[in-house]
């Protein structure tokens, strides 16, 4: 018997929508940080528990971990600093980050390795816990959908991205309350961005309540993510056959379709952002951007640039600069990590490595094009030049599109016959 | 659409609440005038076809419509025996090999309803008029919520199904996606069901629950949404070619999306399915009913009680005459005792209900004559669903038949 994960994160938004029209109001009453933070917690378990109770409680257990740990990283670390001469101080600081590192990324990569079982023991656990706290809440419990924990990617790359910043001394010691408003911040709970703390802090001297102007501009960029996510995916959603149906279909149709799904992916994701963005602009945050025209972009790096941004910025910042990527004797080294865990990231499956590694050999023959291309003089500023660089480059990032989502034989078999290879 | 704010600098725009009040009242404005544009069309039910012909009003809406009641004229009072029949599929005679829930075929079947009203033509009460509120897998909290409905109506009898398996069963208190577990206008109503509109409903159901009141175009979106479907499927078709129907490898497996089966399975089964199969690996549905019934919780605390306490003092304080039956399992089902023992607390639980809340005008059905199901046939292999219902129609004719005949009063006392 198998229970179908999936959830439609369309409903959440809506849900979160809804909220606002609350919320908004609110914010002028509680105008205290404090008193916001508060507002936003109980906010964003509210909106998880209509997917399932046991979900708040799972997030709530694991943002209170992910406090604890944030702590016990900031003392060791400001007294590794305190006390330069101490060595002892700065293993244990070292040492206290790393399993800090590694328990918060712990639930995410038991998640990626075997889905059904982390599956089955959050849900089966956290309806446990619910059991007893409250009954009425278990037995509401009891009747939702079985579900993945949804968001947690993205939870676990914010959550890593605190505890690195804490570590390199960026942030300091959060209370609970600023930890969990970060964790349950309702605009990104479920299909990111990966934020981070600074965009929703209460520095740049945060009013704590929306101007006209964010109500405007958020009230239009979460129309046009509604817009996106639920008119024009829905007319594109045919193209999402061929990935079932390829067999059989000439090579032309099987491009078409392509073509049009990398659109649909495109659209549905962004769309999202748009909402997640619109949706914290109402609110009076500005999050930074997560999409830019990635389909316009001239080279692969351009690409990366502009597509899933919060996800490789963390990844520049956390991954490809610590591994040295900026030095030339490990670039390439830098480079393929970086790809493959952006890559991993969406699922530990071969095919996301053979994403991975197309990703990070199509980043490298553009830095090795480029450089070749400046020692010979050539230029690509002609109109028709850069059209063609568009071009190819959509046409490479759009090629590796199926193995996000098929596995890697069938992926093989659907480029065999995307080649007309019989 | 990032660069909204370089746009709106561009006009020289500046956001001023004004402004923003201004937006807001253009677009209600805006949402007015579009719903005086589309025309009002009546909302689809499942068993239209069932009853076609029948003075029988199917009230439900097509799961997938939020409206969930049909907007039907109600028959007039005094010319009509008025009866509204909350059931679940228990009350479906379904068609010989036919597959259980299979709502696209549903048409296919007899209703308990029909066969009911013809059998009270025959005792004499010809100006019968059924609201029939039948919804599979009908839950306690929603046959509260169709109890209230129902009584918005003014009925002169109430008939009230009961399932033994589910009534009780603390894992199954509503349907997590059924509307009627969201019903924000019907629970507002009354302040001692507040508290469940912040449990059950979510913020977006209450804003759906608004905006369909208030909006045309709301309201009816979903009456057009086969329409809009075929127009987007229109739209593609004129653009791309259409796949050829082929299907790479193997089909996958189907999903569920019934969380009881999770927990049946991993909290009580043990991860072990086999106990609900076959030898063909299917599930048998009487297996799998003896399961969902030891879920039952009798405390006086549980969800379920304060649900089913509710519903009876609603009847109660309406005044309107009420039949309560409990669903009849088939005998088949003593072949496990354990089910068979909880089947008949549920009865007792009832049987102490009757002596709290029946009277003159509300009727318990808890046991039925032997002879009454002697020539019932249940569905192969289930313990809950007709294929012929034997003596039952009758045997509910009279019931009806007789309180029909009692004075009418303006409370039910006991």
């Amino acid at each position: 018997m198998k229970f179908n994960l999936d959830y439609n994160s369309a409903s959440f938004f809506v849900d979160l929508l809804a909220l606002t029209l609350l919320i908004i109001p609110l914010l002028w009453v509680f105008r205290k940080p404090l008193a916001r933070h508060i507002l936003y917690i109980f906010s964003g378990i509210y909106l998880l528990s209509f997917i399932a109770p046991r979900l708040a409680v799972f997030y709530l257990f694991y943002w209170l971990i992910v406090s604890a740990l944030q702590r016990a990283v900031y003392i060791t670390e400001h007294k590794a600093v305190s006390q330069p001469d101490n060595l002892s101080a700065a293993v244990v600081s070292r040492l206290v980050f790393w399993c800090a590192i590694i328990l918060t990324l712990i639930p995410m990569l038991y998640w990626k390795i075997d889905e059904w079982s982390l599956v089955t023991f959050i849900n089966l656990h956290a309806n446990d816990t619910l059991a007893l706290l409250n009954k009425t809440i278990w037995e509401i419990d009891l009747t939702r959908n079985i579900y993945a924990p949804i968001g947690l990617s993205f939870a676990t790359f914010r959550a890593l991205d605190l505890i690195i910043k804490t570590y390199l001394g960026l942030i300091g010691k959060l209370s609970v309350d600023r930890l969990l408003f970060y964790g349950f911040f309702p605009p990104v709970l479920v299909v990111g961005p990966i934020i981070e703390y600074e965009e929703i802090s209460d520095k740049n001297d945060h009013p704590g309540v929306p101007a006209p102007d964010d109500l405007l501009n958020g009230g239009f960029r979460t129309a046009w993510g509604f817009f996106k996510v639920l008119f024009l995916t829905s007319l594109l959603q045919p193209s999402t056959m061929i990935l079932s149906h390829y067999q059989g279909q000439d090579v032309l149709t099987i491009w078409i379709y392509l073509f049009v799904y990398t659109w649909f992916f495109y659209i549905n994701f962004s769309g999202y952002s748009d909402i997640a963005i619109g949706l914290a602009r109402l609110h009076g945050y500005k999050l930074k951007e997560n999409f830019n025209n990635p389909f316009f972009a001239r080279n692969v790096v351009e690409f990366w640039s502009g597509w899933h941004i919060s996800l490789y910025r963390f990844a520049r910042r956390n991954i490809f600069v610590p591994l040295g990527g900026y030095r030339k004797e490990k670039h390439i080294f830098a480079i393929a990590c970086t790809m493959v865990a952006i890559a991993l990231w969406h699922s530990l499956s071969p095919s996301m490595v053979v994403y991975g590694f197309y990703h990070a050999a199509g980043v490298i023959a553009n830095r090795h094009f480029s450089e070749w291309r400046t020692k010979k003089g050539i230029k690509l500023d002609h109109p028709l030049a850069q059209a063609l660089c568009i071009f190819v480059t959509y046409l490479f990032v759009g090629f590796a599109f199926p193995l996000i989502t098929l596995p890697l034989g069938t992926a093989m078999s659907f480029y065999a016959a995307l080649l007309g290879i019989t | 659409m990032r660069s909204i704010d370089a746009f709106l600098d561009i006009l020289g725009y500046r956001a001023s609440w004004a402004g923003i009040v201004r937006i807001a009242l253009w677009t209600v404005l805006f949402l007015w005038l579009a719903g005086l544009m589309i025309p009002e069309r009546a909302r689809q039910d499942l068993f239209s076809t069932n009853v076609a012909g029948l003075p029988i009003s199917p009230m439900i809406t097509l799961e997938s419509d939020p409206a969930f009641i049909r907007d039907v004229p109600l028959p007039e009072k005094g010319k009509h025996f008025r009866i509204a029949w909350i059931s679940d599929s228990s009350s479906i005679l379904y068609k010989p090999g036919a597959k259980l829930i299979d709502l696209t075929k549903m048409g296919d079947h007899k209703l308990l309803a029909v066969k009911t009203l013809e059998a009270l033509r025959g005792l004499g009460l010809a100006n019968a008029h059924i609201d029939l509120f039948l919804r599979v897998s009908l839950r306690c909290l929603e046959t509260y919520t169709l109890t209230k409905l129902a009584l918005e109506r003014h009925p002169d009898l109430l008939i009230i199904s009961v399932s033994p398996v589910f009534i009780f069963n603390n894992h199954a208190v509503f349907k997590g996606d059924s509307h009627f577990a969201k019903a924000s206008a019907v629970w507002g109503k009354n302040i001692d069901t507040w508290p469940w509109l912040f449990l059950m409903p979510s913020p977006a159901d209450h804003l759906w629950a608004l905006l369909t009141h208030r909006f045309t175009v709301f309201s009816q979106a979903p009456v057009y949404a086969e329409e809009i479907d075929a127009l987007k499927h229109d739209f593609w078709t004129s653009l791309f070619p259409p796949l050829k129907n082929t299907q790479n490898g193997e089909k996958e497996d189907s999903m569920t999306e019934n969380s009881l089966v999770f927990w049946v399975i991993q909290r009580y089964l043990k991860g072990d399915l086999s106990v609900l199969l076959n030898d063909k690996n299917e599930t048998v549905n009487s297996k799998w009913y003896r399961q969902v019934i030891r879920l039952s919780d009798f405390g006086e605390n549980s969800f379920n009680h304060l649900i089913v306490r509710k519903t009876l003092e609603t009847l109660k304080n309406s005044g309107v005459k009420a039949i309560i039956y409990i669903e009849q399992a088939s005998q088949a089902m003593k072949d496990d005792p354990g089910a068979w023992a909880i089947y008949q607390h549920v009865k007792d639980t009832f049987r102490a209900y009757e002596k709290e809340y029946g009277s003159d005008k509300i009727r318990f059905i808890i046991d039925v004559p032997p002879d009454v199901l002697a020539k019932a046939v249940y569905v192969t292999d289930d313990d809950i669903h007709f294929e012929q219902e034997g003596d039952m129609d009758k045997f509910l004719a009279q019931q009806i038949f007789e309180l029909s005949k009692e004075p009418e009063g303006t409370k039910n006392e006991h």
